[in-house]
């Protein structure tokens, strides 16, 4: 039991960092990513093919993080000519099309098998501490990743994402750039997704393409909408939530006696009621954006 | 020709152009009243100038620049313009003096809070509600506001967008009166887009009628204000009267 919980905490402490991530773009500047999930692969990969290759873990995990960048800020521009929706659909299709690539080039990423042996972290140690170093790792990340979104959604340039946000016509014409602003927001937080794409794969030691599905963002969207959207320290508790709730649910079928085939199905049904009751009874979510104390500080 | 609008065809999306051949000039320190149905353009024309538009042919010019070049974010200073767009143009969670000083975003310290003050000074009702949330303010209020806070950085040009929508009729004469002021004291011109065609061509120079993306009226303020067709068109009549017959020009 408590294996297994300290197995949840561990993903949940990686998905949080996702949902920091997802909050920025979403939650502080509006941008509605529905591709987060490429960003995690290219962290992901980034780890994996490098160390299939005998580089060293920091060394995949840097070209991860730059890639990443380097992508976020390339995404965030094709809001110049993309209108928030189209932009949004554009997320999707590069993040699928990253799918495809990882599945179909077999040379690089391995294709459809993907790539396993990736080296974990703290291997001296026993399962249990070795959850325990990993809890605190990915704990120590998030906190990392959790300061550096308050620093930029709490100084001067908060206040302009969110005008960004609310009212981009009228942000631009007070003097803001607009489009800047987002491919700033683009390439601080993609490394983010990447740096949890790096850290799962050296958890679970094996990437394939199969991690890089549209549902993976589905999940950390959900945990962002259940957290409260724009609030960063509520999206943390949404993402233990949902997690543990996506977890527990790995029992439905023992428990209910339902064909483990179905299981899976009913699973994502679960993260999609929590998804839909939230956003029907309680959309700001747990920990609703606190606005005025945000945005008021001039 | 503080404002120049030459034959432009702009939209959102491509191959779907929402003003097709548009002209129009906005001679300095006029009063110029957009009328119109709603979904004819009149939104879109004001962003065209403010650059939130794509524009595919023909050319915007401000005081003889082309403005089409210059990015939106620095079209506000470079050209000098004030921008309030229709609904939702303040900041509810924030006050009135935040509000106002979001306006002066690119004026060094010292200039934001003497430009301050003196629009507070210049707008008692403002004042007194200074550290009021601004979306405890009145209808009225709020235009105020919205249009104090465009006007920090001293525009020389105003873009405004259906200002008086919701107003009550003492706060809708309030404004039109604020208008033909700040024409006066601030030395402005100012593009008004307006649905109370009556009161504001009362106050203009000058005004045009758009129907589905094109100016089907063009003319003196007095002039418009007898036409007959002014009251059906922008009620959402089909004009008889092709495109731009009246007196275009005037
Ligand atoms: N952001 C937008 N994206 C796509 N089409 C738009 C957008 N805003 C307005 N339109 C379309 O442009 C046309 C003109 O709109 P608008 O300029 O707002 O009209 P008006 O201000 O005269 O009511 C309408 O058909 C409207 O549907
Ligand atoms: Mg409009």
């Amino acid at each position: 039991m408590l294996d297994f919980l300290l197995g949840v905490a561990v993903v949940a402490a990686i998905y949080g960092i996702l949902a920091i991530s997802l909050n920025l773009q979403a939650g502080a500047t509006g941008l509605l990513n529905f591709g987060l999930v490429g960003f995690f692969g290219i962290g992901a990969y980034a780890t994996g093919i490098s160390t299939m290759h005998g580089a060293p873990w920091p060394l995949g995990m840097a070209i991860g993080l730059v890639l990443a960048a380097a992508a976020g800020a390339a995404v965030g521009r094709l809001g110049r000519t993309l209108a928030a929706e189209y932009w949004a659909i554009a997320t999707l299709a590069l993040a699928e099309l990253l799918r495809l690539v990882a599945l179909n080039t077999d040379s690089l990423t391995r294709g459809p098998q993907g790539i396993s042996a990736v080296p974990g972290f703290f291997s001296g140690l026993g399962p249990q501490s070795r959850d325990l170093a990993w809890l605190g790792l990915a704990a120590l990340v998030l906190a990392l990743c959790w300061w550096v979104s308050q620093r930029v959604t709490g100084a001067q340039f908060g206040r302009v994402l969110r005008l960004v946000r609310e009212q981009p016509d009228l942000a631009a014409s007070l003097g803001h750039d607009v489009v800047g602003a987002k491919v700033r927001v683009m390439a601080i937080s993609a490394p983010m997704a990447a740096l949890a794409g790096s850290l799962y794969t050296h958890y679970i030691s094996f990437i394939g393409p199969g991690q890089l599905e549209p549902f993976a963002t589905f999940l950390v969207w959900t945990m962002v909408v259940v957290g409260g959207l724009g609030n960063a320290f509520g999206v943390i508790a949404g993402a233990a939530i949902v997690q543990l709730l996506f977890d527990v649910t790995r029992f439905i079928d023992d428990v209910f006696d339902i064909p483990s085939e179905n299981a899976g199905g009913l699973r994502i049904l679960v993260v999609g009621a929590a998804l839909l009751g939230f956003l029907y009874f309680r959309s700001g979510g747990l920990v609703p954006e606190r606005l005025r104390r945000i945005d008021a500080r001039s | 020709m503080s404002i120049q609008i030459r034959d432009i065809e702009a939209g959102y999306v491509a191959g779907v152009p929402i003003l097709k051949g548009v002209g129009v000039t906005v001679e300095d320190r006029s009063i110029v009243t957009v009328l119109g149905p709603n979904g004819s353009g009149k939104s879109t024309l004001l962003k065209s100038i403010m650059g939130f538009v794509s524009i595919w042919r023909g050319e915007v010019a401000v005081d003889g620049e082309l403005v089409t070049r210059v990015p939106p974010h620095e079209r506000t200073l470079a050209h000098s313009l004030g921008y309030v767009p229709q609904l939702d143009n303040v900041f509810g969670p924030l006050s009135v003096h935040e509000n106002l000083e979001i306006g002066g975003a690119r004026l060094s310290r010292s200039e934001r809070r003497a430009r301050t003050r003196e629009l507070l000074r210049l707008y008692p009702r403002l004042e007194e509600r200074s550290r009021a949330r601004a979306d405890s303010l009145s209808g009225g209020e709020r235009q105020m506001l919205a249009i104090a806070r465009a006007l920090m950085t001293r525009p020389r040009h105003l873009l405004l967008d259906e200002p008086s929508a919701g107003l009550s009729p003492a706060a809708v004469e309030q404004l039109f009166g604020m208008l033909a002021e700040i024409r006066e004291r601030e030395d402005v011109t100012i593009l008004v887009v307006e649905q109370n065609a009556a009161q504001s061509l009362a106050v203009s120079d000058r005004g045009l009628v758009m129907v589905t993306g094109e100016v089907a009226l063009d003319g003196d303020a007095p002039t418009l204000l007898d036409d007959q067709r002014v009251s059906e068109l922008y009620l959402g009549g089909v004009p008889d009267a092709t495109p731009a017959t009246a007196s275009r020009g005037a």
